[in-house]
């Protein structure tokens, strides 16, 4: 009696595993897309994180604490160093601020401003600006599978939807089970690579996969790169309407 | 650069965070002395850096790029504004007689760029001047107008001369009969003439170089202005422009001076040779 059991509860799991097999296996581009999108979306999430900017004659670390509502608003404050420590970021939607404590001085970051690097690290003003929905800017189709640090892994294909993008096309590496890209790599229209990010460390808070160390290189800048460090991050909790306002970057 | 005497409005900066700015580029921005300005820029590591400047008078610089877009600042501020302590962008190195001397600078930057150059950002490169962006055609432009400019003041000031040897022994056709006449050697009587051109060649390009020395040095300290025809300039070079004074300008000179009156006297001279005793009579209508 025993043994029928476990031989049926073994065919049971087997089914069910096939059935998720089949499942992820038959799965398009755009939907894993999807699912990636809606694993990192959340209503609104606080995050508090280091930057890690490695350079031949050493390491420079950058602290912000960044207030997320929605795919397109967002406040960030930079903690540290000292020469940082107060300058604030507002974007909202297509539009980003920066105030600089030292000269009492708001600024609004546009074209060619927009290609400069955030605090002299791998990532440029024109990466924050966007969406971080990524089903919202690409088509995406699966290319091929790979294995990444021993997860089976999509390689996922995006081309653009829109003319004026920062990156013409993107490779995405998205792990099977858990729906949180590993590895991307960001091209130009010309296919020249511009820059790859690849992701250390993932922890699973609070049902969702998170990126906890991030690395990314501009491939284009010389020295070395620019890790990110995620120290805690917090899901769907109340941020005030006045923080993504242009008279909070005073405060 | 003659700072003081080029301030139109203000004073000089006395202490950190001042700065001047040129008078053109305050008209632009509609700011005045007293007023605080922003400086945006990237630090030595990439990120955007604000800092905030209190202007303390416009000056004209005399170079049209200046004046429209610079401004004058302590290198410590600026240095400051970079996050970049104790470190230069770029370095600017003359040679001692103050002329750029291609070959040897090539020279130069080779062995200095294979000693220090690495894949660090920050590792020290030297340039030719003509490497920076833009001033190998202006440096080619201006060697080849000034070798067409030199080639053509010699070879017209060479003509002349030359010619004015030519002219004098010609005129010298009867006293040359007078001295065949007495008896006198031919050769002895070229002779004497290269002789005595060599010595006039030697005395009048004496005086011609020095004149001209003198001029050349005098347009060495106090230059031409020649700001109205760089009003729309965007390069910076300076608006007066000088001339230089070196040891090559005394050959220059001196030589092609000697050397035209001789030869001018020497081809002349050979019509003595051609001359024959027995005309010599009728010539000279005894």
């Amino acid at each position: 009696m025993t043994s029928r059991l476990i031989f049926l509860m073994a065919i049971a799991t087997g089914i069910s595993i096939l059935i998720s097999w089949g499942k992820t296996q038959t799965l398009t581009g755009a939907e894993i897309l999807k699912n990636v999108d809606e694993n990192q979306y959340s209503r609104s999430k606080i995050a508090v994180s280091r930057m890690i900017i490695h350079r031949r004659r050493g390491s420079r670390t950058v602290e912000a604490k960044t207030s997320i509502r929605g795919a397109d608003t967002s406040f960030t404050e930079y903690l540290a160093p000292v020469r940082e420590k107060g300058t604030k970021m507002l974007k909202l939607g297509d539009k980003l601020w920066m105030y600089s404590p030292s000269t009492d001085r708001t600024i609004m970051i546009s074209g060619h401003m927009l290609r400069q690097s955030v605090m002299g690290s791998d990532l440029s003003y024109e990466d924050m600006m966007e969406d971080h929905r990524l089903e919202n800017l690409y088509d995406a189709k699966v290319s091929a599978l790979d294995t990444l640090d021993g997860r089976s892994c999509w390689i996922l294909d995006h081309t653009t939807k829109k003319e004026e993008i920062a990156y013409f096309s993107r490779k995405i590496w998205v792990d099977k089970d858990r729906f949180i890209m590993l590895k991307e790599n960001r091209y130009a229209k010309s296919a020249k690579l511009l820059k790859t990010t690849k992701i250390r460390d993932v922890e699973k808070i609070d049902r969702r996969w998170v990126a906890k160390s991030v690395l990314f290189k501009d491939v284009l800048k010389q020295g070395e790169e620019t890790e990110f460090i995620l120290d805690s991050i917090q899901f769907d909790v109340p941020i005030p309407d006045f923080l993504f306002s242009k008279a909070a970057l005073r405060k | 650069m003659n700072i003081r005497k080029s301030i139109l409005r203000g004073r000089i900066p006395k202490k950190s965070g001042e700065i001047l700015i040129g008078d053109e580029f305050a008209g632009k921005l509609n700011v005045q002395p007293g007023n605080i300005a922003t400086l945006i820029t990237s630090s030595m590591f990439g990120s955007m850096s604000m800092t905030n400047f209190t202007i303390v008078g416009t000056v004209r610089f005399g170079a049209a790029a200046m004046d429209r877009g610079a401004m004058l600042a302590d290198i410590s501020d600026i240095q400051n504004a970079q996050d970049m302590h104790d470190s230069a962008g770029e370095i600017l190195g003359f040679f001692s007689d103050e002329i750029y001397h291609n070959k040897l600078a090539e020279k130069i930057t080779e062995s200095f760029n294979t000693r220090h150059v690495s894949d660090d950002q920050f590792s020290p490169q030297m340039e030719t001047l003509p490497n920076r962006s833009g001033m190998a055609d202006y440096l080619n432009m201006l060697g080849s107008y000034t070798g067409i400019i030199l080639f053509a003041f010699v070879v017209i000031l060479s003509i002349v001369l030359w010619n004015a040897g030519l002219m004098g022994s010609l005129r010298r056709y009867g006293e040359i009969g007078v001295r065949l006449a007495v008896g006198e050697e031919k050769g002895h009587i070229y002779k004497s003439m290269l002789l005595e051109t060599i010595m006039i060649g030697i005395i009048g390009s004496t005086l011609g170089t020095a004149l001209g020395v003198a001029i050349s040095y005098y347009l060495q300290i106090k230059g031409v202005d020649i700001s109205f025809i760089m009003k729309n300039t965007t390069m910076m070079i300076s608006n007066v422009i000088r001339a230089h004074v070196t040891p090559i300008s005394f050959i220059i000179e001196f030589i092609p001076g000697l050397l035209a009156t001789f030869l001018g006297s020497a081809i002349s001279g050979i019509g003595i040779y051609r001359r024959q005793t027995s005309q010599l009579f009728k010539e000279l209508e005894v």
